[in-house]
């Protein structure tokens, strides 16, 4: 006769109820007391110096004496905010890079109202990054900067060098979907799932229906990879930390950004999706940006391509198909290990990705 | 030694003791928070609608720390109800294996009514689709006194049967919805009368609404035929879980506390939801469901037009004109001021220096890139030198 395998005894059962009770009961104390702006995140220390319709260039204040002469701008995603590239002060990418000495900018794309919604790629790419690069340039007397990019701000940031290889000295990618249907494992189903649900969507649907794309159906559609432990075993884990503070407000941090992103512009999000996803142009030198080819053998300059080993959003092949496209004679490639997230948040990562970046960079000064 | 059944009873007995007084402790925790609101008594509510109540009172209500505060209490329950459940269902399967009988059947039946239970939907989300009246009724009450001018004829219409909606609409979409729950065949009798064109003044109105109709009967099937997937996987789920606690049993090991056994529940039901999420199927039902949903949406702007325009207010298509002149001038503007900035950058260039006299009119000053641009030009090369290769350290700001 089978017997029933979870023994759990009566005792045992009551004292572990009573101390998840006790951690709860002093985690919801803390949680009583927290007002959303204590849960701070981005902190960085920053001004805005270009302004363009509702996207902000902002420039973090240096803290090293010597700094790198080229300065270097960061181009985040469409979709969430660029606030995990700054997400607290012991993790943050961005501080990590300002101590290592470079002169670092970063564009906020900022929240699309209904008139954002004919937005393309063109205008993000031809238009704000053109000219926040061209800001810059003047701004520091160069001819050249050098770009970062993050996630699919890194394909916005390929396209771009691609288009104006002349303003760009070196292109440093991290997570960034380049071949978007490769690096799919059918032994690991989740990996390079959502490029995979993303080709089959209706988007001309979406846009129609909605104009610009909810940022809640963009986390939806996020939590669905993995439904039981992101909506679940997630918080069934944070009660391991509910009476630890600091744990808790980092927890916080990352459910704040996590569930605060922008909707995405419409039009932007439509042609990314068709073009990018289910067409896979980049890749195939097949994409056009305002009247021009998007064609990979222009990108001539230094390129870094960092990628998290365990990212499987962007699965690590589709990245590093780079190595193979682009033109240049200087492709180097950084492997993090991490996640997709864990890449600026993880704490191995804070002692590799920036400090990679600068070494990388001081090779080429 | 007492057996399975006993075991298990025993466990849902002292979780049930255990849960009543974690239930009572924490409602104390929460009523002290809300202050004098009144006590509610145990149970004489949805805990989870309690706890809600009291966090929100509670805590900051915009902040993320009540977003947690809820998930906190979602969490104790989830793991109460996935051991029930787990330990019910241990309780089918057991005997069925001592005998050696297919417990997976009577498995996948117990695990479908107990969802069922908990999310609320029920048979009844099925039965109301094969229920025309019922599913036409829920429709129409969706849209409330707004439609009133149009809908009260199509209700009378409706009320004694199919035969109103099929002289109202010439909806290709009744004979779907006449076929309902015959797997797609049409009913011919039925099918073809659907297809008499609409007639009369407020034809267009009654054929949008009919339309939007007909997008709210594929959403209902395309939810059905979702649910019913991930239904599936669900009973998987905790098939695979009681493989794994049999294999267990087997080798004599034990789970041997709550987080274990839920952390077990919540790997095997993601395993099987990643599986179930590539297959052909899956995409198709998935597909399906987005777009019959983005499809109604679109039918509900067209009938929310259709209210809007003889009360003279904007409707949405209206404000997309507005806004993608918006869009089209604002662009036209910036490639303006681009080339009256390098007209501007080639005259500096390529023309002698004008008189001291002129250099500082109103003519020249307006000959300047974009305005904001030029502003934050401006503040910046007044803050920070140009090409610098130090830089002081600042005190932050932000």
């Amino acid at each position: 006769m089978l017997s029933l395998p979870i023994d759990i005894q009566p005792k045992d059962a009551v004292k572990e109820l009573k101390e998840i009770n006790d951690k709860i009961t002093k985690g919801l104390d803390f949680l009583s007391k927290l007002k959303d702006e204590d849960v701070d995140i981005g902190t960085a220390p920053k001004e805005t110096v270009y302004t363009e319709d509702k996207i902000k260039l902002y420039h973090y204040l240096p803290t090293q004496k010597e700094l790198f002469k080229t300065p270097v701008i960061i181009i985040y995603a469409l979709v969430n905010r660029y606030l995990v590239a700054d997400l607290q002060e012991d993790r943050s990418m961005v501080r990590n890079l300002v101590n290592e000495g470079l002169d670092t900018y970063l564009i906020e794309w900022g929240d699309p109202a209904p008139a954002d919604k004919y937005l393309t790629v063109d205008d993000y790419v031809n238009g704000y990054v053109d000219n926040c690069v061209d800001f810059l340039r003047e701004r520091h007397g160069v001819d050249k900067v050098n770009i970062l990019g993050i996630c699919q701000g890194g394909t916005l940031a390929t396209c771009y060098s691609a288009l104006h290889p002349d303003k760009v000295a070196n292109l440093i990618l991290t997570v960034t979907p380049i071949d978007f249907h490769a690096g799919r494992d059918d032994k690991n189903p989740d990996i390079g799932l959502l490029f995979r649900w993303g080709e089959g969507v209706n988007v001309d649907l979406m846009v129609d229906a909605y104009g610009n794309v909810p940022a809640d159906i963009l986390n939806f559609t996020f939590l669905m990879v993995k439904p039981f432990a992101l909506n679940f075993g997630k918080y069934h884990d944070m009660l391991d930390i509910l009476d630890n503070e600091k744990a808790m407000l980092n927890f916080l941090r990352m459910e704040k950004w996590l569930f605060d992103g922008p909707d995405a512009a419409g039009e932007a999000y439509r042609e990314f999706v068709r073009d990018f996803l289910r067409d896979n142009q980049l890749i195939k030198n097949e994409k056009i940006i305002g009247d021009q080819r998007v064609d990979l053998g222009n990108l001539t300059m230094p390129i870094l391509n960092c990628y998290a080993t365990a990212d499987h959003l962007v699965p690590p092949p589709c990245s590093r198909i780079l190595g193979e496209k682009a033109g240049t004679k200087d492709y180097t490639e950084m492997a993090i290990p991490a996640g997709h997230i864990g890449i600026y948040v993880g704490g191995k990562a804070q002692k590799m990705l920036a400090p990679g970046i600068a070494k990388w960079l001081h090779e080429r000064a | 030694m007492a057996d399975w059944t006993e075991q298990a009873e025993q466990m849902l007995k002292t979780w049930t003791e255990a849960q009543k007084n974690v239930w009572n402790s924490w409602q104390d925790l929460a009523g002290r928070a809300v202050g004098a609101q009144p006590k509610p008594q145990p149970f004489s509510m949805n805990p989870m609608d309690w706890f809600q109540q009291s966090m929100s009172s509670w805590t900051d209500p915009m902040g993320v720390a009540r977003d947690a505060g809820h998930q906190v209490f979602g969490s104790q329950f989830s793991m109460m109800r996935s051991l029930e459940l787990l330990t019910r269902a241990w309780q089918m399967v057991a005997p069925k294996l001592d005998t050696g009988q297919d417990w997976r059947s009577p498995l996948a039946g117990f695990t479908t009514n107990w969802f069922q239970q908990l999310t609320g939907a029920s048979d009844g989300l099925l039965d109301l689709s094969k229920d025309t009246q019922s599913l036409w009724q829920s429709y129409l009450s969706e849209w409330g006194p707004l439609l009133k001018p149009w809908m009260s004829s199509m209700v009378t219409a409706t009320g004694s049967g199919h035969l109103g909606e099929m002289m109202l609409g010439g909806s290709a979409g009744l004979s779907r919805l006449l076929s309902m729950g015959q797997d797609g065949a049409p009913y011919a009798p039925f099918a073809d009368l659907a297809e008499i064109p609409s007639v009369g003044v407020t034809r267009e109105h009654q054929a949008k609404l009919l339309r939007a109709f007909d997008a709210f009967v594929d959403l209902r099937n395309a939810m059905l035929e979702f649910n019913k997937m991930t239904g599936e996987a669900l009973n998987k789920a905790v098939e695979a879980v009681m493989a794994t606690l049999v294999e267990k049993s087997r080798k004599g090991e034990k789970v041997q506390s709550v987080r274990e056994l839920n952390r077990l529940w919540l790997e095997s039901a993601d395993k099987v939801f990643s599986e179930m999420y590539v297959s052909g199927g899956y995409l198709k039902v998935q597909r399906e469901l987005s777009s019959t949903g983005m499809t109604f949406k679109i039918m509900q702007q067209d009938v929310l037009e259709m209210v809007l325009k003889p009360l003279n207010l904007p409707t949405r298509s209206e404000l997309d004109d507005a806004y993608k002149t918006l869009y089209e001038l604002r662009k036209e503007v910036k490639a303006l001021k681009k080339t009256v900035r390098e007209q501007a950058e080639k005259k500096v260039v390529h023309e002698p220096p004008a008189p001291a006299m002129e250099a500082g009119t109103e003519e020249t000053k307006s000959v300047v890139p974009n305005a904001i641009k030029q502003v934050e030009t401006k503040k910046v090369v007044k803050k920070t030198p140009v090409r610098r290769k130090t830089a002081a350290r600042t005190e932050p700001t932000t």
